[in-house]
């Protein structure tokens, strides 16, 4: 061949390789994508002006500025609207569950039918609430747990029952060092969690030791146990239970009612209200789009630390709840146990970081295969991940995994000391503001592994019910490594609430022109400081930090808005 | 080849930067920045009239309203387009929608002072209608050497 055709050749080949990459870029992986670029780039609404010293205000693009955030369930009362309360979910759930047999497996591996609870919540409530002059019950235990579950239950159905609000739910941390003026039972897991009561016994007028099979640790003393009962005395003779009736007051008084308090180990009390509940369970549904929304073949699964078991108490409620209010299944796992055919019936996995790797460790440790033709599976899945399209090339096959559609990556901030005391005193930003976090090439890794979903969800363990913000369900984008290096994606503020982001004095280095500063917050899922001091605090630093108007500024919080709506953290 | 490329040597598409850390920020982006509230001259309120710019500033008695979200009002062929990026408050006292009850952003500043009192009770009466419905986002203040 001449030099002339060799040149033709060699233009040719590259014309054709041009040309067909062209075209399966452009004709097919465009018409492929989940979510266009365009759509990716535009997350937020926000507003066309800010203030001097702070950023626009920023919503989720599926509430636009100038409406209303998500407030509650939008149910019906006459020609009026109401938002709901636990009662209006609890009883959806036991209406549905006649139909659907849905269940609910706690950290004890076994399955229980709401019937059940519903019928042991109902006991507790004649053999305890009625029985005693409850003003608040402490719960020392996990909601992972049966007893735990059914505790809450009972204590958020009396709560609204009871004119007064008596019976109100208060989780506790640890055991109460210091007395709490108005909790009167008190709900512990363990006798060894008793001997930590240390001469508080007196304080309560009921406790309730629920696992009591360590007998050994049992007091001999029957003084120290004058009111001590346990959790098995309690509930004996209950039976399963599927009817639940509730007629919601006209003058919608029960929504105004509180739905539990939380105190933290630093002895830091946050009261919630019914609103907070029903928005952040209506927001969850929200999240979910068109022909990927929850439904009634939905098992939802948590997967706990069993270190801070009693940490995630509020932050259970308003996921089980949505996907029971469907018809849905739950089931909560303690993260040093998890089996995997435990997950077999799962589709939505709730975990954190550190669960994630533990598990898929657990999983590529019984799938150790590593050929050639795996890796290029595994390459061809994260390509095509980063271009926008979901696909199960290189999804592990393990049986169990096979119906896992989504999973929930929570991310939680480390400084919540600083936000809950209200103190007034900014820190410097510092290295480390959420636990454990993934960089966006290793979220897409695990969605190839899993062939599923991932959102990112960042939580604010005591001061806000259900996550800030979250990542978009269809968003696979791989950033820069710079991005990765500096900052976490956490995606767009939720639909309950909205967010803008203020300069510090403390942070010069953070420009407000940059969208750059601490994260502030408002709306419907945030909860209220209980006592004077703190309440007072809270509204002086809101006033003297974001401009008042009902903006809490998660102190020492520090991030950025992307071009894309979204919110970064600072790692 | 990109994609090919990547399957191949194991790399992944990379998006834009978002956050502006790695100092390649989209140069579309930068003409979508937020207005800074404060101060406003006829001249600068001008640009926001729903045409020039999307956003549409109104002035009512000094305060100026960011009335976009009301644009199939005041936006371009609104019945009250002409207020936009304009101060209202004259043409809101009378009632009237004509051009004469606007000033262009070279004229000094309206102060009203011909009004009858009642006109001058109808444009603040707006102005409450105005606070309640529309976030205020600043003052309406002369500009030296243009309106005075």
């Amino acid at each position: 061949m001449s030099l002339k055709s060799w040149c033709e050749l060699i233009i040719t080949i590259f014309l054709l390789v041009w040309g067909a990459n062209f075209l399966f870029t452009k004709a097919i992986l465009e018409n492929k994508r989940d979510l266009s670029v365009m759509a990716l780039n535009e997350q937020s609404n926000k507003t066309s002006v800010r203030k001097k010293n702070e950023t626009a205000l920023y919503r989720n693009f599926l509430v636009p500025i100038g409406f209303p955030l998500t407030t509650g369930l939008g149910l019906s009362l006459g020609y009026k609207i109401r938002n709901g309360n636990f009662m209006d979910v609890w009883k959806a759930i036991m209406d549905v569950t006649v139909e659907k047999n849905n269940f609910i497996s706690f950290n004890n591996n076994k399955r229980y039918t709401l019937s059940l609870i519903n019928g042991a919540a109902n006991h507790l409530i004649k053999e305890v609430y009625e029985k005693f002059d409850v003003n608040e019950v402490g719960v020392n235990i996990s909601v992972s747990s049966f007893e735990g579950f059914v505790i809450s239950v009972a204590s958020m159905i009396y709560s609204i029952r009871n004119k007064n609000g008596k019976g109100l739910l208060h989780y506790l941390t640890t055991v109460p060092r210091q007395r709490l003026s108005n909790v009167d039972i008190l709900v512990i897991d363990s006798w060894q969690a008793f001997r930590m009561l240390n001469k508080s016994e007196d304080w309560y007028k009921l406790i309730i030791v629920c696992d009591d099979t360590e007998s050994v640790l049992k007091p001999k003393n029957t003084e120290l146990l004058k009111n001590v009962k346990t959790w098995n005395e309690i509930i004996a003779g209950s039976t399963e239970d599927s009817r639940f009736e509730y007629d919601p007051p006209t003058d919608n008084s029960d929504e105004l009612k509180l739905l539990l308090n939380i105190t933290t180990s630093s002895n830091e009390t946050t009261s919630f209200n019914q609103l907070n509940l029903v928005s952040s369970i209506s927001a969850f549904i929200k999240t979910f789009p068109l022909n990927n929304e929850l439904s009634s073949n939905d098992v939802i699964t948590e997967i706990c630390d069993p270190f801070s078991l009693t940490k995630n108490n509020l932050q259970i409620w308003p996921k089980v709840l949505s996907v029971l209010l469907l018809g849905g299944s739950a089931q909560f796992l303690l993260d040093k146990d998890v089996e995997l055919d435990a997950l077999n019936d799962t589709t939505l996995l709730v975990v954190n970081p550190k669960a994630l790797g533990n598990l898929s460790k657990t999983i590529k440790e019984k799938l150790a295969s590593s050929s050639k033709f795996d890796t290029i599976k595994q390459s061809l899945s994260t390509t095509l991940l980063s271009e926008g399209i979901m696909n199960k090339i290189s999804k592990l096959d393990v049986p169990q995994l096979q119906k896992i559609r989504s999973i929930y990556l929570i991310e939680e901030l480390t400084n919540e000391s600083h936000i809950l005391s209200f103190d007034g005193k900014i820190p410097k930003r510092t290295k480390g503001q959420i636990n454990g976090k993934f960089t966006s090439t290793k979220l897409n890794y695990y969605r190839a592994l899993f062939g599923c979903r991932l959102v990112v969800e960042l939580f604010c363990p005591y001061i806000i019910m259900g996550p800030i913000s979250q990542t978009n369900f269809y968003d696979y984008r791989i950033f820069p490594k710079v991005v990765d290096a500096n900052v976490t994606c956490v995606g767009s503020m939720t639909t309950a609430l909205e967010g803008k982001i203020v300069s510090t004095e403390m942070n010069p280095d953070l420009e407000i022109e940059d969208r750059q500063g601490m994260l502030c917050v408002r709306g419907f899922t945030i909860g209220r400081p209980v006592t004077e001091k703190r309440l007072e605090n809270a509204l002086t630093l809101s006033n003297s930090i974001a401009g008042g108007e009902g903006w809490i500024p998660l102190v020492g919080v520090f991030g950025l808005w992307g071009q894309d709506g979204c919110l970064y953290i600072y790692n | 080849m990109s994609f090919f490329s990547n399957v191949l040597f194991g790399s992944v598409k990379e998006s834009d930067d978002p956050t502006g850390l790695s100092g390649n920020t989209p140069m579309a982006e930068a003409t979508n920045e937020p207005i800074v509230e404060g101060v406003f001259y006829p001249r600068t309120l001008y640009r926001f009239n729903g045409h020039d710019d999307e956003k549409i500033f109104i002035a009512v008695l000094g305060k100026v309203y960011d009335c976009t979200a009301g644009r199939s009002f005041y936006g371009p062929s609104g019945p009250y387009s002409n207020f936009a990026g304009r101060d209202a408050s004259r043409g809101l006292g009378l009632n009237s929608f004509d051009m004469e009850c606007v000033r262009d952003w070279d004229q000094p500043i309206d102060d009203l002072s011909d009004l009858p009192p009642q006109a001058v009770d109808a444009a603040r009466e707006w102005q409450d209608y105005f606070a309640k419905k529309y976030p205020c986002i600043g003052t309406l203040e002369p500009e030296a050497g243009v309106n005075y």
